[in-house]
């Protein structure tokens, strides 16, 4: 979902708390308004430029400087001694190198906190799944996507999520009712359900199990626009303009299966993340397989270095397969340097990408960017 | 120059490392927390940011610490997390080679931190893991009526509460007449009231046995105070907190 910019700041000229950026900006009687966002700068290659989730532009950007601005703001009242309402959304403006950029809508949500009860929310978010997917998810801009959870984006719509936290163990469920072109994917959605399972030992060892399943709408259109179209034709071995096939096999459903282990907290000396997915679509000749690790460590000084490894595979081929290496100095919480490469490890897209794809994705490319964050 | 630069990446490495250390005597500010005072001063040059130690001298102190950090949210993005209220500790008397910290239960996740947030449940210790007794250093949290953090001034909260400690800090050091870089005159005001004309930190030096200070004014028309009683109304005005000095003083000036 995107949002006209102009409307965006009427929305924040309307607010008095406009001027006032910090994490917590009131909190009195039982209610709390946040303002919390970023605004980043960095240079990048032409690949990671045009790769980044934060940028717009497929173009070659021969070298440039991004800028992303984020915008967040959580409401909590407590309505009795047990139950909060709560709100929150955040919106990314991504750095493109024109004018006429839109904001993009991330989390989105109303609902209830009744703390040792949990918590239901009602709007846009990941879904229950992010806890496998997403404990090698701590780079600042190049993470990884070889896990087919992000194949719909990171923020999905039309989600209803209920979490609970209780007895060291976290337990989420959502439910997604229908939706269309989910994270601007192409795909549309009749419905979808994921639960996740985790749990932090006192040793710091954690482990997490979730499931994800998605009812797909069948696509109208049989001219090679929809969105498996490009990976039937290449796992059928069918000719590139064979798309009455391609609308002939195309998938009803899709289910995410995956474990995560951790060791660690992030962002407090060693924390070690690794996760095995395995994604099946109906109608699809074989399984995606992807497997993640990342070793990160942080010092109490501000200095972090993570290193990470990520393939993603399908018949027998790694068809991504990469290395990325990342360096972080926080000089106070509100202000980070990073710099982050990604060094592809002969992988074969062609196996199961259309060049089409390879290009827009960026998949199979070394990539690199250096920058600057302020936080508030 | 792979190698070379492996090199400088290895004796950066160290060097941080080697700063890492603790220091022998003082606070260690916990990961996620921040300094804001120590004994009433903010930004002290006593602080380093490198290994997180506030270096002390053995004796009284007051830590002043909030909660800000950036922690990883439910979906993809990071999210920066604060407690509006901050922790107050008081060190009653910290010895030599002594490093007092607390440990928590850290957050995982941006959920978890905000929950934290709300609560701060901290556990003072030293450097040899033992929990500190409330006789050795204790900690509260400093609440407000003032809704908004930026509107906090934690130094003249705690001073209305008679609960500062700064021997060394003055309150309203900067409000006199002073003069910008482009050379205009500069007054700093502050919201404090009247309490703004306390002498904050006011201390009086103890005589030797020759002594004749400026206090030798308090003598009573009775007779001559001895050194050792004076001395020891000295440490006793200078134990008391700000308020209960400038009763005093009034006191004094009143008879």
């Amino acid at each position: 979902m995107r949002l006209n910019k102009l409307s965006l700041f009427v929305a924040l000229a309307l607010s008095p708390l406009t001027g006032s950026f910090a994490a917590t900006v009131y909190s009195s009687n039982g209610t709390d308004l946040d303002l919390y966002g970023s605004i980043s700068a960095m240079g990048a290659t032409n690949k990671a430029a045009q790769s980044i989730k934060t940028s717009q532009s497929k173009k070659n950007l021969n070298n440039t400087i991004l800028t992303r601005v984020d915008f967040g703001i959580a409401g909590r009242t407590k309505i009795n001694d047990t139950v909060y309402a709560i709100a929150a959304s955040r919106w990314t403006m991504p750095a493109t190198d024109g004018n006429d950029s839109d904001f993009i809508t991330k989390e989105q949500y109303v609902g209830i906190d009744a703390q040792n009860y949990g918590t239901l929310t009602f709007g846009r978010g990941d879904n229950a799944f992010y806890s496998v997917a997403g404990v090698t998810d701590v780079f600042t801009q190049l993470d990884f996507n070889t896990n087919d959870h992000y194949v719909f984006g990171d923020y999905q719509q039309s989600q209803i999520m209920y979490s609970l936290s209780a007895m060291g163990i976290d337990f989420r469920l959502s439910a997604q009712l229908a939706a269309d072109d989910v994270a601007d994917s192409n795909v549309d959605l009749k419905n979808g359900a994921a639960f996740s399972l985790s749990t932090h030992l006192l040793n710091g060892i954690g482990f997490s199990y979730g499931l994800s399943y998605y009812d797909l709408k069948s696509d109208d259109s049989s001219d090679g626009s929809s969105f498996y179209a490009d990976n039937i034709l290449k796992m059928y071995s069918r000719a590139d303009n064979d798309y009455d096939f391609a609308y002939s096999v195309q998938p009803s459903w899709k289910i995410d299966k995956g474990i995560a282990v951790t060791y660690g907290n992030f962002g407090e000396g060693l924390y070690v993340a690794t996760n095995a997915t395995v994604t099946k679509y109906e109608k699809f000749t074989h399984h995606l397989y992807s497997y993640e690790a990342i070793v990160n460590y942080t010092f109490e000084n501000g200095f972090g270095t993570t290193l990470g490894y990520a393939i993603k595979r399908f018949n027998g081929a790694n068809i991504q397969s990469l290395a990325t290496l990342g360096f972080y100095y926080s000089l106070t919480p509100s202000f980070k340097l990073f710099a982050e490469g990604t060094l592809d490890i002969n992988s074969k897209p062609e196996r199961y990408y259309s060049n089409r794809q390879i290009k827009n994705m960026c998949i199979g490319e070394n990539k690199a960017l250096i920058g600057a964050q302020y936080l508030y | 120059m792979l190698k070379k630069t492996l090199k400088y990446s290895v004796l950066a490495l160290s060097t941080a490392i080697t700063l890492n250390a603790y220091a022998d005597t003082g606070f260690k500010v916990p990961v996620h927390y921040n300094l804001e005072l120590v004994d009433g001063v903010s930004d002290p040059s006593n602080y380093s940011r490198f290994s997180r130690m506030v270096t002390l001298t053995p004796g009284k102190h007051q830590i002043v610490v909030t909660f800000k950090d950036t922690f990883k949210g439910s979906s993809g993005d990071a999210r920066m997390v604060q407690s509006l209220d901050p922790i107050v500790i008081d060190i009653e008397n910290i010895k030599n080679d002594e490093v007092i910290t607390f440990d928590y239960a850290k957050p995982l996740n941006e959920k978890q931190a905000d929950s934290y947030a709300h609560k701060q449940k901290v556990n003072l210790i030293n450097n040899t893991g033992k929990a500190l007794s409330s006789s050795e250093a204790s900690y509260f949290i400093l609440t407000s009526d003032k809704g908004f953090s930026l509107l906090r001034d934690y130094r003249q909260e705690l001073q209305s509460l008679n609960r500062l400690y700064a021997p060394s800090y003055t309150l309203n050091q900067n409000n006199g007449l002073q003069m910008t870089e482009n050379g205009a005159p500069t007054i700093k005001a502050t919201d404090g009231g009247y309490q703004q004309t306390e002498q904050q930190g006011l201390a009086l030096q103890p005589m030797g046995s020759t002594d004749t200070s400026a206090m030798s004014t308090t003598r009573t028309a009775g007779g001559v105070a001895s050194a050792a009683d004076y001395n020891n109304l000295v440490k006793l005005y200078n134990q008391a907190d700000d308020a209960t000095k400038l009763k005093f003083v009034k006191y004094v000036m009143s008879h």
